[in-house]
């Protein structure tokens, strides 16, 4: 290997060892902080003959719903993903499609539902799912969300972005709509569809209000609401907090360094075809 | 600083909630740490003193809190922690009837309101009540606010202090002095401590059942304030008395503070409690005591005069604005001299400074040069039982609320918890005895809200827009302290242009 690639090797993982502390300094603080036991006011580094372990014990004791709220939160992510995945570019595709009368008036409709502040129709929505009785079920949590603007206008947006040439031609070979859209749009589109999807799970995954509200057991909490009994008031312990925090992290990052060489593959797979 | 304060806490609104919010605020105190100076193995952290295990009971003494010994304190064998047991709720029996309790107090102290759940569970076996944790007490009433519009209310609930007004007029509550009346037990009233009674009787009824409460209290390191040639035990404080401590207090290396004399931050609470001392309102008429409040006037001399006295610590060098940051760390690590803090905080901070070594002492809120003395409101949160449910389910609350506030469950209750009993008759319970042992500094605590018989002023504001008020007189605060408003008038005037509108929306809305 020539001289100067090794230095360049050895620049880059210098600068990718410095980012990656950058990237775990969060998760070492949350440790550090944990292991110290109760104290309002926690050292750098714990102290490392006197570390206390059985905090993550403890949060567990406390909350025996713990892995409940974990599953309900992936549960209720992973549903809303998907829904928002099928609706969004059923839509799009129609109001991307030529022959439907109207549907500039449509899009604009979809686009309006952005401006409305999620504030102004929670109230609403309560009322609603309240009134189906759906307080305390992954329906409560999921329906809502299940259609998003923001959504069908990404898509729309990219979709017309693929030259029409290719509905032609798909069609003139027997293609029907539902068969371009599915064998040719949407695997062309993988890099929108992956910013959808990656925008609206974490979305949901970090949903609190809404949970908060339409959750009155607490076996069906999600995780963002449930770590919350952990907050010390009158004084700031951090360390059961710290300790939840890791716990409900720990699911996430395990799929994410799993599913990291998909997720990447298929954004790239897209982009360079597209 | 001024200006690092503010962008750490507009940051922090920002992240929003836990994870992000605790590591950041969890970062400053870490961050600050190593810096912390003086070490003092020698002195441990307010040991009780000798002097304290006779007179324990309902009435102690000025004389108890300022004798406590410095040089003969003995480091306690057990250290006195907060209870941090982690408790896991009873399971429900069967044939019981199963009672909503929705609960806003969460941590370590939320352990001690399962615990509190779980004792009734056992007492008995006809009720069960199932407590549901709401996030915060924030959330609890938004909650709260929700269910009225058409969800289900629990069918008791914790609030804090600052949404009884709202709760009275949800008009689903049934008003715990009419049940105790209805029960025979008038006695009860008259036990109650004069000041958590008064804070929850509006309009001359008691609508919901005093649980947790407790007062401000201004928090000094006693060894410093010895080095210092200051009265480490002297419990009233003038704000000239309290800037020329903190010159005295403050240790600089060039510009940056080793000790700063005193770390703050913007509450509106502080606030509400300096109209208490000095018997002003802050609303009129009578603080929406005997009738509903029309308008804030919390822009008075008062007012005017907190914010000026803090901004003069920080002019002069010897005052710190934390911000949305923490003095309790900085306290606790010998970085700050004094605080302002809950009496209810003084469990963490006292085992936490056990570890640092820094002697904790406590003062009442500082007053104005000759002002007469007044007494601090008390805060913290009561017990509602609302008209939902089935009768049973109602009777059910209505007997954990009674089981709540026995003398001895409140006597149990402020030894773990550090918030006051609201019965004066808890001060027998051999629990409150040997937590008084342990922390004598709560004496004068117990002495501060008895200083001064109740009033309008010292019952505290009570309005249908208590929160929001408090975010624009701490908006108000920020803004002075931090130079963008002219003078303490000018932002105080802004923040009651603010609050009397939101009042008079709030106002027109309940009664239509």
């Amino acid at each position: 290997m020539p001289r100067h690639v090794k230095r360049q090797n050895a620049l880059l993982y210098v600068l990718l060892v410095l980012m990656s502390l950058a990237v775990l300094f969060p998760l070492f603080l949350s440790l550090s902080v944990a292991l110290q036991g109760p104290t309002v006011a926690p050292q750098f580094f714990p102290d490392f003959a006197n570390l206390d372990v059985n905090v993550f014990r403890d949060v567990f004791v406390t909350e025996p719903n713990l892995p409940a709220w974990i599953v309900n939160s992936f549960i209720a992510a992973t549903v809303i993903t998907i829904g928002v995945l099928i609706t969004s570019s059923l839509a799009a595709f129609a109001l991307a499609m030529p022959g439907f009368g109207a549907k500039k008036l449509l899009f604009f409709v979809c686009l309006g539902t952005l401006m409305i502040p999620f504030e102004a129709t929670i109230i609403p929505n309560y009322l609603f799912i309240s009134s189906l009785g759906w307080r305390d079920s992954y329906q409560g949590l999921i329906v809502p969300f299940l259609a998003s603007g923001f959504g069908i206008f990404l898509l729309r947006q990219y979709f017309l972005t693929i030259p029409r040439e290719l509905f032609e031609a798909a069609s003139m070979d027997g293609c029907t709509r539902i068969g371009y859209l599915w064998r040719i749009l949407l695997p062309l589109s993988l890099p929108a569809l992956a910013t959808l999807a990656i925008y609206t799970f974490l979305g949901a995954y970090n949903a609190y209000y809404w949970p908060l509200l339409v959750t009155d057991n607490t076996a069906w909490r999600t995780t963002q609401v449930g770590i919350t009994v952990f907050r010390n008031i009158e004084y700031q312990f951090f360390n059961t907090q710290m300790a939840a925090n890791l716990i409900v992290m720990l699911p996430t990052l395990a799929l994410l360094i799993l599913g990291q060489r998909q997720l990447v593959q298929g954004l790239t797979a897209g982009a360079l075809k597209g | 600083m001024n200006k690092k304060s503010i962008s750490r806490r507009s940051l922090l609104k920002g992240i929003g909630f836990a994870a992000g919010a605790a590591t950041l605020a969890a970062c400053g105190g870490a961050a600050a740490t190593p810096v912390a100076p003086t070490k003092a193995p020698e002195s441990a952290a307010a040991a009780p003193s000798a002097t304290t295990g006779a007179a324990a009971a309902a009435e102690p003494t000025a004389t108890t809190a300022a004798a406590a010994p410095a040089a003969t304190t003995v480091p306690p064998t057990a250290p006195p922690a907060p209870t941090i047991t982690p408790v896991p709720l009873v399971e429900q029996p069967s044939g019981s009837t199963k009672i909503a309790f929705w609960y806003g107090l969460g941590g370590n102290l939320g352990n001690v309101v399962r615990q509190t759940a779980n004792k009734f569970n056992q007492s008995q076996s006809k009720y069960y009540i199932e407590p549901v944790f709401q996030a915060s007490y924030d959330d609890t009433i938004n909650k709260i606010n929700t269910a009225l519009a058409g969800g289900e209310l629990p069918n008791v609930v914790q609030i804090f202090d600052a949404g009884t007004q709202r709760m009275i007029d949800s008009k689903r509550i049934r008003p715990v002095q009419d049940l105790l009346a209805a029960d025979g037990m008038s006695s009860f009233m008259d036990d109650l401590e004069p000041a958590v009674r008064s804070y929850y009787t509006v309009g001359g009824v008691m609508y919901s059942m005093p649980f947790n409460s407790s007062t401000a209290m201004t928090y000094i390191n006693k060894k410093m304030f010895r080095e210092a040639g200051l009265d480490a035990d002297k419990t009233i404080w003038t704000y000239t008395e309290l800037l020329d401590a903190a010159k005295k207090l403050t240790k600089k290396d060039g510009d940056a503070f080793k000790v700063a004399g005193l770390a703050f931050n913007p509450s509106g609470w502080f606030m509400e409690q300096q109209h208490a001392v000095h018997e002003q309102l802050m609303a009129e008429p009578d603080n929406g005591r005997k009738e509903r409040a029309q308008k804030y006037v919390f822009n008075g001399e008062t007012g005017v005069k907190w914010l000026e006295f803090l901004k003069q610590m920080i002019a002069d060098g010897s005052g710190v604005n934390y911000g949305s940051g923490n003095p309790q760390a900085a306290f606790v690590t010998g970085q700050a001299a004094i605080h302002f803090d809950s009496i209810a905080s003084l469990r963490g901070i006292s085992s936490s400074a056990e570890k640092t070594g820094v002697e904790v002492g406590v003062a009442y809120m500082p007053r104005r040069d000759g002002a007469k003395v007044g007494r601090t409101i008390i805060g913290g949160a009561s017990l509602w039982l609302t008209d939902a449910g089935t009768k049973e389910q109602q009777d059910g609350g209505w007997a954990f609320l009674k089981y709540a506030t026995q003398t001895d469950t409140q006597g149990w209750w402020s030894a773990n918890t550090g918030y006051y009993p609201v019965r004066q008759s808890s001060y027998e319970t051999a629990d409150m005895k040997q937590a008084l042992d342990k922390y004598p500094q709560f004496r004068v605590a117990i002495e501060q809200i008895r200083s001064a018989p109740e009033s309008v002023f010292n019952s505290g504001v009570i309005s249908g827009t208590f929160v929001p008020m408090r975010q624009e007189v701490q908006k108000a605060m920020d803004a002075f302290w931090s130079g963008k408003a002219a003078s303490a008038k000018a932002a105080l005037d802004e923040a009651i242009a603010k609050t009397n509108e939101q009042l008079e929306e709030y106002n027109s809305t309940v009664s239509a």
